[in-house]
C-alpha cells in the first residue's frame, strides 16, 4: 500500500496534477504570514534593549538562515533517494533546490552582514559561524554549477547528487559553531528542549515569519519543479496535450 | 505602530539605513524566487509551442512531397 503511493508520487504527471491542486493555498498563506510576520517585526514590536533598532533585521535573517540550513539537507536526502533508486522526479528535485537555498543562504549573509555592522563593528569576521555559512553558499553555486558544467542528464544526476551528500557535514558543523568554538556570532535564540532567550512580544512575530518564509520556499520550489517536469517531459503526450501543442 | 512618527520610522534612531536596506535585499530576493520560475515557465511553454508547429509544418511537408513524387511514377 505504502509503496504504491511511493511510486504515484514519483510519477511527474501524478505530481505535476497533485502540486496544481496545493498551490494556491500554499500562496496565499505563505503570503498573509510573510506580511504578517515582517510588518510586526518591522513596526509593532519594541526595540532591544541593547541594541535598538538594528535587531529588527532578525525577522528576515533567522527565517533565512534555517531555510538555507533546511533546505540543503533536504536537498541531500533528495538526493541520495534518487541516486539509490534512480528516481527523475528527485534529480528534478535537487536541480529545483539548489537555486532556492542558495538565494537564501546570501540572504542569511548579507542581513548577518548588514546587522553585524551597527552591532558589532564589522561587517565581516571570518568566525566559525559566518565561514561555514559562506561554505554553505558555495556549495550550492558548486551544485548549480555542476549541473551547468556536465550534459550527460544521468551523470549529472548521479555527480550532483554525490556533491550533496558529501556536503552535508557542514551541516551540523554550522549548527554547532557557535557552541564548539568563540564566535563573535551569538548562540541559539530559539530552543525547543529549553525556553527561549527571547521576549514573546518579539518571538511571535519571529515564528510566524519562519513559518512564513518556509511555506513561500515551499511555494516557489513547487513552482519551480513544476517548470522543470514540463522541460524534461516534453516530448510526452501528456505535456503536449497541456500546452495545448499538438503535433 | 511602535514608531511615533515617519520620520521616526526611517530613521529608527540611527539604524534605518541598515535595515531598511536588509529589508529592500530581503524583498528582491523574495521577488527574484517568484519571478524566476514564472518567466521561466512561459518561456519554455512558448518554447514547445512553436517546436510542435514547427513540426506539425515539416510533416506537412513531407507528406506533400511524396504526394508529388508519387504523382510522378
Amino acid at each position: 500500500m505504502k509503496w504504491t503511493f511511493f511510486h504515484r508520487m514519483s510519477s511527474p504527471k501524478w505530481f505535476y496534477d497533485f502540486s496544481g491542486q496545493c498551490l494556491p493555498w500554499v500562496g496565499l498563506l505563505a503570503l498573509a504570514l510573510v506580511v504578517t510576520g515582517l510588518t510586526w517585526g518591522l513596526l509593532f514590536t519594541p526595540p532591544d534593549y541593547l541594541q535598538g533598532n538594528s535587531y529588527r533585521i532578525i525577522f528576515l535573517h533567522v527565517p533565512s538562515a534555517s531555510l538555507a540550513m533546511t533546505i540543503y539537507v533536504g536537498l541531500a536526502v533528495t538526493a541520495a533517494i534518487g541516486f539509490v533508486w534512480k528516481i527523475k522526479l528527485a534529480d528534478m528535485a535537487v536541480s529545483c533546490l539548489a537555486p532556492i537555498g542558495a538565494s537564501f543562504c546570501a540572504l542569511a549573509l548579507i542581513s548577518g552582514s548588514i546587522w553585524g555592522k551597527p552591532t558589532w563593528g564589522t561587517w565581516w569576521v571570518w568566525d566559525a559561524r559566518l565561514t561555514s555559512m559562506l561554505i554553505l553558499l558555495f556549495l550550492y553555486l558548486g551544485l548549480i554549477a555542476l549541473r551547468e558544467a556536465i550534459d550527460s542528464r544521468e551523470t549529472a544526476a548521479r555527480a550532483c547528487a554525490i556533491l550533496a551528500m558529501v556536503g552535508v557535514v557542514n551541516i551540523p558543523i554550522i549548527k554547532f559553531s557557535v557552541d564548539w568554538w568563540n564566535t563573535l556570532h551569538q548562540g541559539a535564540t530559539i530552543k525547543i528542549t529549553t525556553e527561549s532567550s527571547m521576549a514573546m512580544e518579539m518571538l511571535i512575530p519571529l515564528l510566524i515569519s519562519i513559518a512564513g518564509f518556509y511555506l513561500f520556499s515551499l511555494f516557489v520550489f513547487l513552482l519551480r519543479l513544476r517548470a522543470e517536469i514540463i522541460s524534461r517531459e516534453q516530448r510526452t503526450t501528456w505535456v503536449k496535450a497541456l500546452l495545448g501543442a499538438h503535433s | 505602530m511602535y514608531f511615533e512618527s515617519l520620520s521616526d520610522l526611517f530613521t529608527m534612531g540611527g539604524h534605518g539605513p541598515y535595515v531598511w536596506a536588509a529589508y529592500g535585499i530581503g524583498l528582491s530576493v523574495l521577488v527574484w524566487n517568484l519571478l524566476s520560475p514564472v518567466l521561466q515557465g512561459r518561456r519554455l511553454a512558448s518554447t514547445i509551442r512553436r517546436n510542435a508547429l514547427r513540426d506539425t509544418v515539416r510533416k506537412e511537408h513531407i507528406g506533400n512531397e511524396q504526394l508529388k513524387s508519387e504523382g510522378c511514377r
